[in-house]
């Protein structure tokens, strides 16, 4: 199938090369021919790409090892879907997933905009399909996943171990869509400076795409801090790796976006800044891809490092002097409409926000980059690690955090004295209130009781807001509290769908502030020995090794160690943790032995435990024992981010129900008002 | 030797010593008796040693707190891009942060200080083996760039925004209330215009 | 080899006459379909949008009761203002109106008005037509804005939807 997948390559090169063309030369403004046909060339780039993905599915799924692709990445006993993870496992495959999904996204952003940016939407497929094209040409000139070998290997490397895993099978595909998606409401912001149309009228047409791309780019890393976390066996989930950091990086510009751009909605401000925060983003997603290829900066996940790199860094230059150019040959038109009317209002503390959080996204780009920086300048290399991530981000996440529960407090344009008096009085209280009861607990962490308090006043904040929101309807309309909760959600679903994502980074907070009082031990026991360990609660678990046993799993070797747990005298379960070695159809041992690590959840606390490997071949083993306080709200916080992030985005009834009859001919006045 | 060679296979059989131990000592009373004379036949070799990573095993100063803080500090040369604690404490597939691990505790059992293990360590694997750089000379430039950076950007926000706020939306304003009734102090609107403003505030209120 | 080679050269194809067929063959100009702007984003439904807000923001114990008379003097101003200009705008026929004509124009094809729009009552039947046959305007120079394509009001010197400038 290799010669139909390389071929579809050249069409969809062509295709879109075509579309791109046209678009940029305008050429379709007075050609509805003209246009219709970019229109067209977004639906057959996407086909031309979805017959290449079959092709190389169809070669992953038959085991055709002669494509060095399938070769590399799978093995005839690798179970069947991780055969298709293998898609996007290596370098070459996960290319060409990047383009038809983009192509995916690029043909929905066409079909599904309104006719009303239509004199957008051909250059909005221009973008679309040029960025496109330049993952096509990587693949065609660079990294073809359609290349074969001189001679047919009778089997395959197989996946590497850590890679076969559930979360492994969600996590890329997940941040590969944020990545990708981001593209969207790039093209849009590109299409509205070539166009001049710098209303906030492609601001609308992008609102669903920025949460969406915002919401995958979260769950992706949220998955990947998961995956590292029962995958790893280090009992972390983060470690400012530059692959991470590039990851996060997104994150934050968009999440400083979906705030400003409020203000560009409500007040006609910040468009030059919000133009800068979605090509920024834009960047930063291409800046990711280009650190994880490159192998310019060392990191744990990196591809195999290759030329393909260079591609990035040639594509991410140009793409940043074209867009900036473009900003900047505009800026006379992006004049703000009105000017901010007092220092305390919202608007102002949703640029304290947009400060914070482009602050964060400055820090972490700058230690990312040092090293490189420091060879430059002063020749000698240097790593930065977490102690300088910790030292710069901790004291800004928490400003972060602050301004999260002080800006919705405050109202649009105008905030006066009294109100704010009364606005912040149970907030603050219920903040306060978590401050008494840490402290007197006993708890001394600095970083972690700002963290836990400024939580509790963000759980006061949006508490209130719901109250005061029910009440509020409550009175005026009548309606039942819990009815009025209802409809509070549906009458205003991005502020109440937004403090519930608000929570949500409450919970990561809390779990960040839980990582102070990790614990660990190691431990080498013979069967029928323990070993105790203190958690922070001042509780003790008894871990008592049962024994190891071995057996044979379809394409690995596998060995469980079993410990019985015991908290404070009192019998809780077993444990099991195992080693896996995995190996190919011919029984011969592939890869190093990986970890599987054995979790005993709990809302206070995690008991993490790791069979790290045997003395001298016999069933006495090594372990590592952890005791993680709290991390169990991180994917509790993961979970409430998509239900807030889902409620933001469903369509809303206002937005459903179509312009209504004229003043003359309605009826007198709604029932029930 | 059948039992231990089968033993991988019933993997139940595991259990019985770990049972009659959990009868006998009785539920309060854990690991009340660890059987010695069975533990020293039964951690028997495994059916396959080979598939389970080989580890010597854990000393006091592996689960030393001075020492894993002092680990924190130091870059494992794997390539790994982890510190050697965490390295040498994930995946267990490393073999270079167990060996510098052992390095550091020879330095620290010759009674070197965590200063002169660190000097050492640099000495031998250049300044990158140190996890955050050192702060003197261009790399206080990384320390300082994104605080000052900020601090900046904030005072001239604030800056910008008490220049250029204005108190006053430009609109009439009188000193009786607004409501709805038949006129709206400083509009000047008919009646009717009034009542279909209201019509409209009511739409789509859901 | 010889089918993929067959369905290779067919995907070829395929897209290309896809992509091509819409030059190679135009059809005849469809007439402008019309979208009504998004109700919530006029002058009139930012101004309600507002004063819906205050009112809420009031209720939650938000605005204090000065600024709450001040901002809503201000906005109810604004609303009026968008209601008055909507009244005199388009007397007689509304945005849906407006839209639903069009759009049977646009099905029908160009058997109907051939692209003759007048600014104010839609796509008229009469293909030649220099007059509306409802309202009696002149339609003479008046069509279709270039920039956005949505109907111009007569003597207008600028699009009343994008705002592009009309040739003279």
């Amino acid at each position: 199938m290799t010669l139909l997948g390389h071929f579809s390559l050249w069409a969809a090169l062509l295709v879109g090369l075509w579309g791109v063309v046209i678009a940029f030369s305008g050429r379709w403004q007075n050609r509805p021919d003209l246009a219709a046909s970019v229109n067209r060339s977004t639906y057959a780039l996407l086909a031309c790409l979805v017959v290449a993905s079959v092709a190389l599915l169809v070669g992953l799924i038959n085991h055709d090892f002669n494509i060095e692709y399938v070769a590399s990445y799978t093995s005839r006993n690798l179970p069947g879907y991780f055969v298709f993870t293998a898609f996007w496992a290596g370098q070459k495959g996960s290319l060409l997933f990047w383009a038809v999904v983009l192509a995916l996204f690029g043909a929905l952003a066409q079909f599904l905009t309104s006719r009303r940016y239509a004199d957008l939407l051909p250059y909005v497929a221009g973008v679309t399909s040029l960025v496109t094209v330049f993952f096509i040409i990587v693949m065609l000139f660079s990294s073809n996943p359609f290349e074969r070998l001189a001679f047919t290997p009778p089997d395959g490397n197989g996946l590497n171990p850590q890679l076969q895993n559930v979360g492994m099978i969600i996590h890329p595909p997940m941040l590969y869509l944020g990545y990708i998606s981001i593209t969207i409401p790039f093209a849009f912001a590109i299409a509205a400076l070539l166009s001049k149309r710098l209303d906030t009228g492609w601001i609308l047409a992008i609102r669903k795409w920025t949460l969406l791309s915002w919401l995958f780019l979260g769950i992706g890393i949220t998955l990947g801090m998961w995956w590292a976390y029962v995958e790893l066996g280090w009992g972390g989930y983060w470690a400012w790796d530059p692959v991470e950091n590039a990851s996060f990086l997104p994150w934050l510009t968009m999440t400083a976006f979906l705030h400003s751009v409020m203000i560009q909605e409500k007040r006609g401000m910040l468009k030059r800044w919000n133009l800068g925060l979605i090509i920024s983003t834009f960047l930063l997603s291409i800046f990711g891809t280009f650190i994880t290829r490159s192998g310019v900066i060392s990191s744990v996940h990196s591809f195999t490092q290759s030329s393909v790199g260079y591609y990035f860094l040639g594509f991410l230059v140009a793409a940043a002097v074209v867009s900036f150019t473009l900003l900047y040959i505009r800026w006379p038109l992006l004049k703000p409409e009105v000017k901010l009317e007092s220092m305390l209002s919202r608007e102002a503390a949703f640029l304290f926000n947009n400060l914070a959080l482009v602050g964060i996204a400055f820090s972490v780009l700058w230690g990312t980059l040092f090293p490189i920086l420091s060879e430059a300048v002063q020749g000698t290399k240097v790593t930065v690690g977490p102690p300088f991530f910790n030292r710069v981000n901790i004291p800004l996440g928490l400003f972060l955090l602050a301004l999260t529960g002080i800006g919705p407090l405050i109202a649009w344009r105008k905030a006066s004295a009294s109100n704010l008096q009364r606005q912040f009085r149970w907030p603050i209280a219920s903040g306060l209130v978590v401050l008494a009861a840490l402290l007197l607990f006993g708890m001394r962490n600095f970083y972690s009781i700002m963290a836990l308090t400024l939580s509790g006043f963000v759980m006061g904040t949006v508490v209130q807001e719901f109250y005061r929101g029910a009440r509020a309807r409550h009175r005026i309309h009548g309606e039942s509290y819990l009815a009025a909760t209802y409809h509070l959600f549906g009458r205003n679903r991005r502020r109440y769908g937004g403090y519930v994502v608000h929570v949500a980074i409450l919970l990561y907070f809390v779990a960040f502030a839980g990582g102070a009082f990790r614990v660990d031990q190691e431990a080498t026991l013979k069967p029928g020995q323990s070993a105790e360990i203190t958690s922070p609660y001042g509780h003790t678990y008894s871990l008592t090794h049962v024994g190891v046993s071995q057996f044979e799993a379809l394409n690995r070797v596998v060995s469980v160690a079993t410990l019985e747990v015991s908290r404070n005298g009192k019998k809780l379960g077993l444990i099991n943790s195992e080693k896996r070695q995995h190996v190919d159809s011919f029984g011969r041992p592939q890869f190093q032995p990986s970890t599987e690590v054995g979790i005993r959840y709990d809302l206070r606390e995690d008991l993490y435990v790791v069979y790290a490997g045997s003395v001298q071949g016999t069933e006495e083993a090594v372990f590592r024992f952890t005791i993680n306080p709290l991390v169990v709200w991180l994917w509790i916080g993961g979970v409430l981010m998509i239900i807030g992030g889902i409620t933001v985005m469903w369509p809303s009834e206002a937005g459903l129900v179509r312009p209504i009859p004229s003043a003359a001919a309605e009826r007198p006045a709604t029932a029930g008002v | 030797m059948t039992c231990v060679l089968h033993f991988w296979k019933y993997p139940a059989r595991a259990l019985v010593p770990l049972l009659l131990i959990v009868l006998v000592g009785g539920l309060g009373a854990q690991e009340a008796a660890p059987a010695p004379e069975a533990s020293q036949d039964d951690a028997g070799r495994l059916y396959n040693p080979g598939a389970v990573q080989q580890r010597t095993p854990t000393v006091d100063l592996d689960n030393d707190e001075y020492i894993k803080e002092l680990e924190k500090g130091l870059r494992c040369t794997c390539g790994c891009n982890l510190d050697i604690y965490t390295c040498r404490t994930t995946d267990f597939s490393c073999a270079t942060s167990p060996a510098l691990h052992r390095e550091i505790l020879a330095l620290h059992n010759d009674g070197k200080t965590a200063d002169e293990i660190r000097e050492d360590f640099v000495a031998r694997y250049g300044t990158e083996v140190l996890m955050s750089p050192k702060a003197e000379g261009f790399n206080l430039a990384g320390y300082l760039v994104p605080g000052s950076v900020m601090v900046l950007a904030g005072l001239l926000l604030t800056a910008h925004l008490l220049k250029t706020r204005r108190a006053k939306i430009p609109v009439p304003v009188s000193e009786e209330g607004v409501g709805y009734g038949d006129s709206v102090a400083g509009i000047d609107a008919s009646p009717e215009e009034l009542d279909r403003l209201r019509q409209e505030l009511l739409r789509e209120d859901v | 080899m010889f089918f993929e080679a067959l369905a290779a050269a067919l995907v070829g194809l395929l897209a290309l006459w896809f992509v091509l067929d819409p030059v190679l063959r135009p059809a005849p100009p469809a007439p402008p379909v019309y979208e009504p702007p998004d109700p919530q984003e006029t002058p009139k439904g930012l101004a309600l949008a507002a004063l819906r807000e205050i009112e809420f923001d009031r209720a939650t114990g938000k605005l204090s009761e000065a600024d709450y008379d001040e901002l809503r003097r201000a906005y109810t101003a604004e609303a009026l203002t968008a209601i008055r200009a909507e009244e005199s705008g388009a007397t007689g026929t509304d945005d849906v109106e407006r839209m639903v004509a069009m759009r049977v124009a646009a099905i029908r094809g160009g058997e109907v008005g051939d692209g003759v729009v007048c600014p104010t009552c839609g796509p008229r039947p009469e293909a030649e037509a220099a007059f509306c046959s409802s309202c009696g305007r002149s339609l003479n120079g008046v069509g279709a804005c270039t920039g956005c394509g949505a109907p111009l009001t007569p003597g207008a010197r600028f699009c009343g939807t994008c705002g592009t400038k009309v040739a003279a």
